[in-house]
């Protein structure tokens, strides 16, 4: 991809080629991320459209020197999570995620991914909200730990003892479902 | 001892994730802490695995993408509608105040376009500027006013230059830059209208022979540097084919170089990274300009011809540096030796990639 700050830059100067790079570039992370905390499709789908709209808005008062760009996308998106949360009053669904990568191919193997993952994020709620977050971060948006601890408002070395506690959480209620 | 092992674990991971390294390897480097790392980079490696295949409709995809382009284009038109000024109230009532200062004697709004930030007049200048906006209807002939006002704020700042008003100078680059930014909002909306691409062009001539180009010596720790930026800018939202945007970027490419160069017998690191970056950016926007000129046709002259002045550019850019290093400031000779190899690695990449542009 061409130099991020080049092309944030030039996003906001309302340059629509330089935005449609970014969005091609982050529109699956941020489309993963959304799913696996709301825990249903219809509510990512729609989330992550509200996220890019909301970038559209918000990107003349970005920053250049300040947070990354990743981050202060992300941050949009956990605030949009929240909003959408608060206002709708949901639980989290865990049952209409579908793992449409491989929706065509074998419906065995489609059938096993949608319960694999559909596991995951029931075993995420088991977590304290703040290891849920650090592992959504991490493995579904797939920020850096730097980037983590600036969306968290948190240090690195705090973001790497929760990444360690989310992990061993994780694994443990996971076990756990296996053994039921 | 704990902490040590959450750093191992996260060193393993971005290992493991990054440089898509095995399990194996990290736990074989680590041997003392393998039996409490295992467990816990499979779980992430398989939480991650998990995640992957959560994938978004290819059909939502490209509904979220249009509306979102639908809200951009949403957003420039409020811009535009902010320059248009759609408060009639308040624009009446600024009519009326010209109109009591007309009644007053049209002497003192013709006293008031010699004055100067600070004096007794100088308020009816602005306002005067203000009304006659909103009393202009079309985008073209606004974009035309913005640009006589930007020339007023230009010369204001000559003269309380003179009179050492720094503070005064600075507030009226900003205004300076305030109405180049307007030019260029215009400007985008016209584009989009019949014929709008001529009068666009008509507006780049104005501009280019507007005494706001004075501006164009100066360096980046000078009062009027805001304003030559802005210019560039305007000039380039004016500019409608990808040619000739092309051409000028190349060219405030090595304005940026010159300006290394004036700085470079000084200790202005900072300014000499912010010239790189800048640099960088005019370069950065070749590659696409040169994408989008083959997409409407095949135009490889064209391409060619932006490669050759990018090679030309290479040369010369590349020997100015190496000449300003030679008698560079102590300070910011490792900086400027960093821009001389940035430089030098920007162009490589640019016309490789432009090579490979069919």
């Amino acid at each position: 991809m061409q130099d991020e700050e080049s092309l944030v830059r030039r996003a906001q100067q309302n340059d629509q080629q330089a935005l449609s790079r970014l969005y091609e570039e982050y529109f699956e992370r941020v489309y993963r991320y959304v799913a696996i905390r709301v825990g249903n499709r219809l509510d990512a789908e729609d989330i992550t459209s509200q996220v890019f709209i909301k970038v559209v808005q918000s990107l003349p008062s970005y920053k250049l020197r300040g947070l990354p760009f990743s981050a202060w996308l992300f941050r949009i998106a956990r605030n949009q999570v929240i909003d959408h949360m608060r206002k709708h009053s949901v639980k989290i669904e865990t049952t209409w995620i579908e793992p449409l990568a491989i929706s065509q191919e074998d419906p065995t193997k489609l059938a096993e991914l949608n319960i694999a993952i559909d596991e995951l994020v029931k075993a995420l709620m088991l977590l304290t909200e703040a290891q849920r977050e650090v592992i959504e971060l991490r493995f579904a948006a797939e920020l850096s730990i730097a980037e983590t601890a600036g969306i968290m408002g948190k240090s690195e070395g705090a973001v790497k003892a929760l990444q360690y506690s989310a992990l061993v959480a994780l694994r443990k209620h996971l076990a756990d479902k296996d053994n039921d | 001892m704990t902490e040590k092992f959450e750093n191992i674990l996260d060193k393993c991971l971005e290992r493991i994730t990054l440089k898509d390294e095995s399990i194996e390897a990290c736990l074989n480097d680590y041997p003392e802490y393998a039996s409490r790392l295992e467990p816990l980079l499979r779980m992430a490696v398989s939480a991650s695995r998990r995640t992957h295949h959560i994938n978004a409709r290819p059909e939502l995809k490209l509904k979220a993408k249009n509306q979102m382009l639908i809200n951009l284009q949403r957003h420039q038109q409020e811009q535009v509608k902010v320059v248009r000024g759609s408060n009639w109230k308040w624009s009446w009532a600024l009519a009326a105040i010209v109109l009591v200062l007309l009644l007053v004697g049209s002497g003192t709004v013709l006293a008031s376009s010699n004055s100067l930030p600070g004096q007794p007049l100088y308020p009816v200048k602005t306002t005067v500027e203000k009304v006659r906006l909103k009393l202009t209807p079309s985008d073209a002939d606004k974009a035309k006013l913005h640009a006589k006002f930007a020339e007023r704020r230009v010369k204001e700042m000559v003269a309380m230059e003179k009179r050492k008003k720094a503070q005064e100078v600075d507030k009226l680059a900003q205004r300076a830059k305030q109405e180049l930014n307007y030019i260029g909002l215009l400007a985008e909306s016209m584009k989009t209208r019949k014929n709008g691409e001529s009068a666009v062009e008509k507006l780049r001539t104005r501009l280019e022979q507007s005494s706001v180009l004075a501006c164009s010596d100066s360096l980046p720790d000078q009062p009027f540097y805001p304003v030559k930026i802005a210019v560039e800018d305007t000039l380039l939202k004016l500019t409608t084919s990808e040619l000739a945007q092309a051409k000028l970027r190349i060219e405030f490419a090595e304005r940026r170089v010159q300006e290394m160069v004036k700085i470079g017998s000084s200790d202005k690191t900072q300014q000499l990274e912010e010239l790189v970056q800048s640099e960088e950016q005019h370069l950065g926007n070749l590659d696409p300009l040169a994408e989008s000129l083959m997409s409407r046709g095949n135009r490889e002259s064209d391409v060619e011809e932006i490669k050759a002045l990018l090679e030309q550019a290479a040369v010369q850019n590349s020997d100015m540096l190496r000449e300003a290093l030679e008698t560079a400031a102590v300070q910011i000779e490792p900086a400027l030796q960093q821009a001389l190899e940035t430089s030098r690695l920007r162009y490589e990449k640019e016309i490789q990639s432009l090579s490979k542009i069919k």
